[in-house]
């Protein structure tokens, strides 16, 4: 029967074929004796990945018995599946650090407290909102490199436009509501083409309120400490003085976050926002010709001593607990923190050093006129009333819950009161539980 | 007499004539339709294409521009030098090889089993086998990846190539389906022939089975060549990624980099399709071997 | 003898995917039962709890009940894309010049890949500069209508991932198609004889004749409605107020986000039994509706 015969035949060119794919596939890495040869998986891909690539050679080179091999664009769950099933990296970033505090407080972290003691580290070296994002329960778990905080950018020819002072940005967060009032431009139809301010992450507005995530006595959340409801009730205003929600929303769907030429900002649609300090480096390569100004973010009237706030985030590195090679992993822990590594880092990341000499660094400020409004970022991250999200074992619902709640507020289904009590009442239930 | 004799042969002639005609016009018909249906179902993968040749600048504009102008061919350059294409393409056809031929053999002989036997615990087994498809793979993740850490599997192709050697629950079920359409008088003429049931299997059901083998065969194969998860959690070695985890990395790389995305996606997209539109005959016009299909 | 035969011969063809699954299907869902009755948190051991989780998902109304609504919601699906890939199916049944660059296209959707067809939607469904709204803006204009805000909008977030699967029929065309080939011509040949035209030839010969591959797709359609994850993990993560959290995702969150694997296993052998249900159900109406030509016992 010829199909048969067909069939006998694919069969055997498929198995030649095979064969002769097998081989080449079944490759083997010679290793040296006496050399460490540690695991990194790390979440940058792209243009990331290849400046951290840049970081890594440097320390291979200047470490010949410790070599590091980057995995890169590593996702969070792999990670997890590794420390499950035993066999973890050596050296990990975490794409969430709102990880730390569960893989932590389950005992999966190797703690760096006594390799930080001894390295000749020092608490002053580091900068405000740094080191607090490595630490769970006072035990440090993870060491810090580059840190992001945010600012607000606004567009001068905007502000030209509607007779604003491009020079003066606002202060105050009132005054923040009446610029983006008057920033907010409609078509012929009255369809919005330009909206005064995009609205920003609701934790940071949270945060410049002087809002609370977590009690620091007792360890247990606060979703609904009155600050955090006044700070939504501001962003609902927000939204109503632009237009309400469904046309700040219909608008809002029409542009994706990414940066490129077709950025909101760059193109026009969007007078003012917070943004991070990644901003003006993509800003000078998409749009060198939009003029716009870097200043700390407004603070709220009531609440002077909340003067320059900002948030901040951070890419942390953990090394888990049953790790070989715990000194030598640290060693390049250790390595990252040194002046020399974190300006390399910072000049192809663009992330801001956690380091305070770093900081000071003239090659990250001075030279392209880009790097004047970086400097803006850097010293913004100075503040006193700089924070971040408190490393905790339920971030990861904690910030969906708010995100969620802050949804229900959008589209007016729920007041700030109302949604941040319902969030309050989950994760408390579920902080409890973690305390068990 | 002349009226008579040509009147009745008119009649036929018109018959035959108007058969031909409704013929046309349903042809037409189908035509129209399927070319209208097209263009609903053709728009992403045109979008797609489009995206992958245009410029950075272009892509989102206030009405969509169909035809890029500048058409940008690097695009299709950069993303290929963006990760190695021929690299992860060979380790593709390796895995997707082992799965298709894996899955059919495996797969083929379990469906015969459930559909053409009868015996003792056969519906509660395929019942069974039923079940272990109705439980959602994310609870299952992990005690499946510790298992395959514990015997040393993990970092190496055999999780991905070795299961599908022992039957695919999905491939069983479709088999099983089809191996019933076929009428059993033909497997009772052999049986009292005296054929064993193996050779019934493969001298029998399987020559009429080719359209669904093949079917099975042609998911097998764009399951393999698509499924990203699994590449992603057991490799470790870039340099044994498949096209998907590449695609899946690519994304996290160049993310906002829409054009150069959408060439890598096309890219991995177009060999499916050369693969489907030339296979089609296999499954859908099948080859029929006996003289019991008309 | 014979029938001790028989059962040995059943259990000979079966083996490889029965050696199969002792060896990498059971010991991973008997874990996960077991997980089900603990509480688990990924990183530390099982602690046995009963069925406190199970209790805890069956009283919560703020997302497990939500989620499981949503995603029977989705069912609504399977008779449409039943109809669909039917006609669809007997449309590329023609043999007529073309008609495999047709089945081509029908089928692209299901060959893309999962992160392009995505973001491709996202730019199709978005509301005011996608494509989709484009066509309709025009058409409704003149009712004084607007189109909506698919996946922006509450109301009709479900509806878009219902069009975006349709669009995806193709896998199931391509079955129908193959088992199409399988229907004797002699049958039709018999039906036109008897006067039957396109309509009845379709409805008493051809539906007959293909039914048991429609059952596997019904089932098939079952089974992944009640898993469905993928498109809602990357496009729209539950939103938007969790119109869109899918059972399967809730069920992630659970597992990788909160660390409740205990929970997520329970809730995944709930959901094992609702889908079991459910395939019995199919299963016991069969007996009215699928034809086996090679049936016995």
């Amino acid at each position: 029967m010829p199909s048969i015969m067909r069939i006998n035949r694919l069969l055997l060119i498929m198995s030649i074929v095979l064969a002769a794919l097998v081989l080449p596939a079944c490759q083997h890495r010679q290793h040296d004796p006496g050399v460490v040869h540690l695991r990194a998986w790390t979440m940058w891909g792209g243009d990331e990945a290849e400046a951290f690539q840049v970081v890594v050679d440097e320390f291979n080179r200047t470490h010949p018995h410790i070599q590091v091999h980057n995995l890169a664009a590593v996702e969070d769950t792999k990670i997890i599946r590794a420390i499950v099933a035993n066999d973890p990296p050596e050296i990990f970033t975490l794409r969430d650090p709102g990880y730390l505090g569960s893989l932590a407080g389950n005992g999966a972290l190797l703690c760096l407290d006594e390799f930080f003691k001894q390295s000749g580290l020092k608490e002053s070296d580091y900068a405000p909102g740094s080191l607090s994002q490595c630490r769970y329960n006072g035990k440090l778990y993870a060491m810090i490199y580059l840190m992001d905080c945010f600012a607000l950018l606004w567009n001068k020819d905007a502000f030209r436009e509607v007779g604003l002072d491009p020079e003066r940005p606002p202060k105050t967060l009132s005054e923040l509501l009446e610029y983006a009032r008057k920033l907010t431009k409609r078509d012929a139809n009255g369809r919005i083409v330009r909206i005064g301010m995009m609205p920003p992450d609701p934790l940071i507005i949270i945060s410049a309120f002087g809002g609370q995530f977590i009690d620091p006595k007792t360890g247990m959340p606060t979703a609904d400490h009155p600050r955090n409801i006044e700070a939504l009730e501001w962003y609902q205003k927000l939204i109503e003085v632009q237009g309400g929600a469904e046309e700040v929303n219909a608008f809002q769907a029409g542009f994706g976050q990414e940066m490129g030429i077709n950025n909101p900002f760059l193109v026009g649609k969007v007078a003012m926002m917070i943004n991070g300090q990644w901003n003006p480096y993509w800003f000078q390569r998409y749009g060198p010709k939009v003029r716009y100004g870097a200043a700390p973010i407004p603070y709220p009237d009531q609440y002077p001593e909340q003067k320059n706030p900002t948030w901040l985030g951070g890419n942390i590195f953990c090394i888990p607990v049953n790790c070989k090679h715990p000194k030598e992993a640290w060693e390049f822990l250790r390595w990252t923190q040194t002046v020399e590594a974190q300006v390399l880092f910072a000049s192809t990341m663009h992330g801001v050093p956690n380091i305070l000499a770093a900081r000071k660094e003239r090659s990250l400020r001075e030279g392209e006129p880009w790097k004047r409004a970086f400097a803006v970022f850097m010293d913004v991250a100075n503040s006193p009333n700089a924070r971040h999200f408190p490393p905790t074992p339920i971030t990861g619902l904690y910030q969906y819950e708010i995100y969620s709640a802050v949804d229900f507020v959008r589209y007016g289904t729920k007041t700030p009161a109302q949604a941040l009590r319902d969030v309050q009442k989950r994760v408390y239930r579920e902080m409890l539980f973690w305390r068990r | 007499m002349a009226t008579e004799t040509i009147a009745p042969r008119n009649r036929l002639a018109d018959w035959k004539q108007s058969k031909v005609w409704r013929r046309r016009i349903a042809v037409t018909a189908v035509y129209i339709v399927l070319i209208a249906l097209s263009i609903s179902f053709l728009a992403p993968f045109a979008l797609m294409v489009s995206t992958s040749l245009k410029t950075e600048d272009r892509i989102f504009t206030e009405t969509i521009e169909w035809i890029p102008n500048p058409i940008r061919w690097q695009n299709y350059a950069e993303a290929l030098q963006s990760f190695p294409f021929l690299l992860y393409l060979r380790n593709t056809l390796f895995v997707c090889a082992l799965v298709v031929v894996g899955t059919v053999l495996s797969s083929a002989l379990p469906a015969y089993g459930f559909a053409r036997l009868r015996w003792k615990g056969r519906d509660v087994l395929f019942l069974i086998m039923l079940a272990t498809i109705m439980l959602p793979a994310q609870v299952t993740m992990l005690p499946v990846f510790v298992m395959f850490r514990t015997i040393g599997w993990t970092g190496t192709y055999l999780p991905l190539v070795v299961p599908p050697f022992f039957g695919s629950a999905f491939a069983i079920f479709l088999l099983r389906q089809f191996f019933l359409t076929i009428p059993q008088e033909l497997s009772d003429a052999a049986r009292i022939d005296g054929c064993s049931e193996w050779r019934i299997f493969w001298q029998i059901i399987v020559p009429l089975s080719v359209p669904a083998l093949a079917t099975v065969a042609l998911f097998a194969f764009i399951g393999a060549w698509t499924d990203f998860i699994n590449p992603l959690v057991y490799l470790t070695d870039e340099n044994t990624y498949t096209l998907a985890v590449g695609l899946q990395t690519f994304v996290g790389r160049h993310s906002s980099e829409w054009n150069l995305l959408m060439a890598a996606a096309t890219v991995v997209t177009l060999p499916l399709m050369v693969v489907f539109f030339f296979t089609q005959r296999l499954f859908i016009e099948g080859i029929t071997l006996t003289g019991i299909k008309g | 003898m014979r029938e001790r035969q028989r059962n040995l011969q059943g259990w000979l063809f079966v083996s490889p995917w029965l050696v199969g699954f002792f060896l990498f299907t059971l010991y991973p869902i008997l874990a996960s039962l077991y997980y089900s009755f603990c509480d688990y948190r990924v990183l530390s051991p099982p602690r046995w709890v009963g069925l406190a989780n199970y209790v805890a998902l069956l009283t919560d109304r703020d997302y497990f009940l939500p989620s499981l609504w949503n995603t029977l919601f989705m069912l609504i699906e399977l008779p449409l894309a039943l109809i669909i890939g039917l006609t669809m199916a007997l449309l590329l049944n023609h043999k007529i010049p073309g008609i495999g660059i047709f089945r081509t296209i029908y089928y692209l959707p299901s060959i893309m890949p999962v992160v392009a067809v995505a973001v491709l939607w996202l730019w199709v469904l978005n509301p005011q500069y996608g494509l989709l709204n484009a066509v309709l803006t025009p058409l409704l204009a003149p009712f004084g209508l607007q189109p909506p805000g698919w996946l922006a909008d509450p109301k009709w977030s479900k509806p878009a991932f219902i069009m975006m699967d349709l669009w995806a029929v193709g896998g199931s065309v391509v079955i129908y198609l193959a088992s199409l080939q399988n229907v004797p011509a002699h049958l039709y040949e018999a039906a036109e004889i008897d006067g039957a035209g396109a309509w009845h030839k379709t409805l008493n010969v051809t539906l007959p004749m293909i039914s048991p591959v429609i059952f596997y797709n019904l089932i098939m359609g079952v089974i992944w409605t009640f898993q469905y994850f993928t498109q809602t993990f990357i496009m729209t993560q539950g939103g938007p107020q969790n119109s869109t959290l899918f059972y399967a995702l809730y069920l992630f969150y659970n597992a990788f986000r909160d660390f409740r694997m205990g929970r997520a296993c329970a809730m995944a052998w709930i959901l094992f039994i609702l889908t079991l249900i459910a395939t019995l159900i199919v299963f016991r109406t069969s007996a009215r509706w699928v034809y086996y030509e090679g049936e016995r016992g």
